[in-house]
């Protein structure tokens, strides 16, 4: 069953995609560092269930996979160059 | 347009998840309405023991003084102590005791604002805290985040459940079809309460996963930012720890409540604790928190070295980071404590209905199951037992817990453990019941009946032996034991109700049978 592939994908890849989304936003942010914290808290679980949904809507476990990690790739790349700059 | 795949796909794991996480999801739902009153509870099961004198209070430092004697006081660490209010007429203290690894590392006490007598070790009465820990901890250290991941997949379940509804949502939004089949009532009813507790339910899951699974985000931010640098993290978040450097002199002149009347005397400011540092020492600090009065999420936290009167605003309505006041909200929110008692009912209410959704989402599951003929009848039957357990024999457990806490003797050795284990047993039993039954709902029909007569049972226990307590209390304006009652009394009532119908509708249908087989 493609169902346990899928979950795995879905909250294994939405954690690491939304702690890497939260990096970002919190770099980005034109904020105090307070303000970016909390809208950072509260905005990281929607974006962790919104991969899960596009995860659970996939073809497969592969798709899911190939989906989360297209994403923390691009998204880690950003946070990567925002650690070197 | 979302495509037939998309929402095949969502209302597949919406319904294979939802199944897999309903037992504790249902926990979390009615240990946690419950727990909206767990001060009321709390009360419920203390003042009936006890008789507080009336007068004058006595002053604070005198209550640390009473509280620490006759301890092993560890005055490096902490005194706490709760603040008496209208409705708990006591001081709660906390004491840290020096201890070896593996002892308790904390005495707890029960005192007279008036007499100064220690009425009780504060532990004794254990329902209130351990209905609330059930609720979001299962009562086990981990447990809190295996509650934070039921929580994710029902934050999960409430975004596919609006996709999946998403064409309906209006049109639907009162359907509710009486005379149609089983299949049809059951969804209309999964689906109207799923979408009128929308906004109610999505904040808890918010709410929920920030209180459960923060740690996650902290551990990154604080790894990834600020390179490994937690306390920088905990600054920025507005978390200023107290953690004044013993200095082995004893205190002089110390005058502990000019200071605390200092500090609870400004507008609108309603103390909630007291904590002691470093206590007798030169460099004690006393910290006063609680709530502002008129203000959704306004705290103030207030530390105050004694020796030097050098005060740290930790938090006020004029310096409050953002991360502490939207938290604050969060919380405020979460537990219903920023309006009246009615408000409490209305959470109490939904949180009920949400119950109901949990069981409909699972029979909708079950019957969508057995129409499948390949399916196993083992699963089918299995996952019905698991249903029952998990929601009408939590119903009994948390029954049995009540009555326990009512008639165990206060003076008994680990009157705490005890109730844990009737709860337990509450649980065992109903499983029993539902392995060896043939008919699941007549099972369920047994289970209520069985809580609403042991619901009944503690109300009577009440009215036997401290109906003048309850009237006394009730005449100066302390009416939780009166309220309590009446809510156990009501809610034992209606479990009565739906026992009786489940009863009624399966005698019609042992009736209605033979006829057609005729």
């Amino acid at each position: 069953m493609n169902m346990w592939g899928k979950s795995f994908a879905a909250i294994i890849g939405g954690c690491l995609l939304s702690v890497s989304i939260m990096l970002n936003l919190n770099q980005l942010l034109p904020a105090n560092i307070d303000v970016r914290l909390l809208v950072g808290l509260l905005i990281a679980f929607p974006i962790w269930v919104a991969v899960m949904v596009w995860c659970y809507a996939s073809d497969s476990t592969k798709q899911a996979w190939l989906r989360c990690l297209g994403l923390l790739t691009i998204s880690a790349g950003v946070n990567a160059a925002m650690m070197v700059s | 347009m979302l495509s037939k795949a998309f929402l095949k796909r969502i209302t597949d794991a919406h319904s294979w998840l939802g199944l897999i996480i309903s037992g504790l999801l249902f926990v979390v739902f009615f240990c946690g309405s419950i727990a909206l009153y767990r001060a009321e509870i709390n009360e419920w099961a203390v003042q009936p023991h006890f008789s507080f004198a009336q007068g004058e209070h006595k002053s604070v430092s005198e209550i640390m003084e009473i509280a620490i004697t006759g301890q092993n006081f560890d005055a490096k660490e902490h005194l706490t102590l709760l603040l008496p209010s209208k409705e708990t007429p006591y001081y709660r203290a906390y004491v840290d005791v020096l201890h070896n690894e593996g002892e308790e590392d904390h005495a707890s006490f029960l005192i007279d604002p008036v007499s100064g007598e220690k009425l009780v070790e504060g532990d004794k009465f254990f329902l209130a805290e351990f209905i609330y820990k059930l609720h979001y901890d299962l009562n086990f250290s981990a447990g809190s985040y295996i509650i934070g991941f039921v929580t994710l997949i029902f934050f999960f379940a409430l975004v596919s459940g609006v996709l999946i509804h998403a064409k309906k949502l209006v049109a639907n939004f009162f359907k509710y079809r009486t005379e149609q089949n089983k299949r049809s009532k059951l969804l209309d009813m999964h689906n109207v309460i799923g979408v009128m507790s929308l906004p109610f339910t999505l904040m808890y899951a918010i709410s929920g996963l920030i209180f459960n699974l923060v740690i996650i985000y902290q551990i990154a931010f604080a790894l990834v930012l600020y390179k490994g640098d937690q306390q920088a993290l905990l600054d920025d978040a507005g978390y200023v720890s107290i953690q004044p450097q013993w200095q082995d002199k004893p205190w002089k002149n110390i005058d502990i409540d000019h200071v605390y009347q200092q500090i609870v005397n400004r507008e609108n400011y309603q103390p909630t604790f007291v904590r002691m540092y470093n206590y007798g020492d030169e460099s004690a600090v006393i910290h006063v928190g609680g709530g502002m009065a008129k203000q959704l999420g306004g705290r103030f936290d207030i530390a105050t070295e004694l020796t030097s009167l050098q005060e740290t605003v930790i938090n006020d309505p004029v310096n409050t980071n953002m991360v502490r006041k939207g938290l604050q909200v969060v919380a405020n929110l979460h537990f219903g404590n920023y309006a009246g008692f009615d408000l409490r009912l209305l959470y109490f209410i939904l949180g009920i209905a949400v119950c109901i959704l949990i069981v409909a989402g699972n029979l909708l599951w079950l019957d969508k199951y057995s129409r499948q003929r390949e399916n196993s009848t083992k699963v089918l039957r299995f996952t019905g037992q698991y249903t029952l357990v998990s929601t009408a024999g939590v119903i009994l457990a948390t029954a049995v817990a009540f009555l326990l806490e009512r008639v165990l003797p206060i003076g008994l050795h680990e009157r705490d453990q005890i109730l844990i284990y009737g709860f337990i047993a509450g649980l065992v039993l109903s499983a029993i019941a539902a392995y060896f039954t043939n008919n699941l709902k007549t099972c369920l029909a047994h289970l209520l009946t069985i809580s609403a007569f042991i619901g009944i049972v503690v109300v009577c226990y009440d009215l036997i032996f401290f109906f003048n307590k309850i009237a006394v209390l009730a005449m100066n304006g302390q009416t939780n034991l009166a309220w309590t009652d009446l809510a156990i009394l009501v809610l034992s009532v209606f479990s009565y109700w739906v026992a009786n119908r489940l009863t009624k509708k399966e005698k019609e249908k042992l009736i209605l049978e033979p006829q057609v087989m005729v």
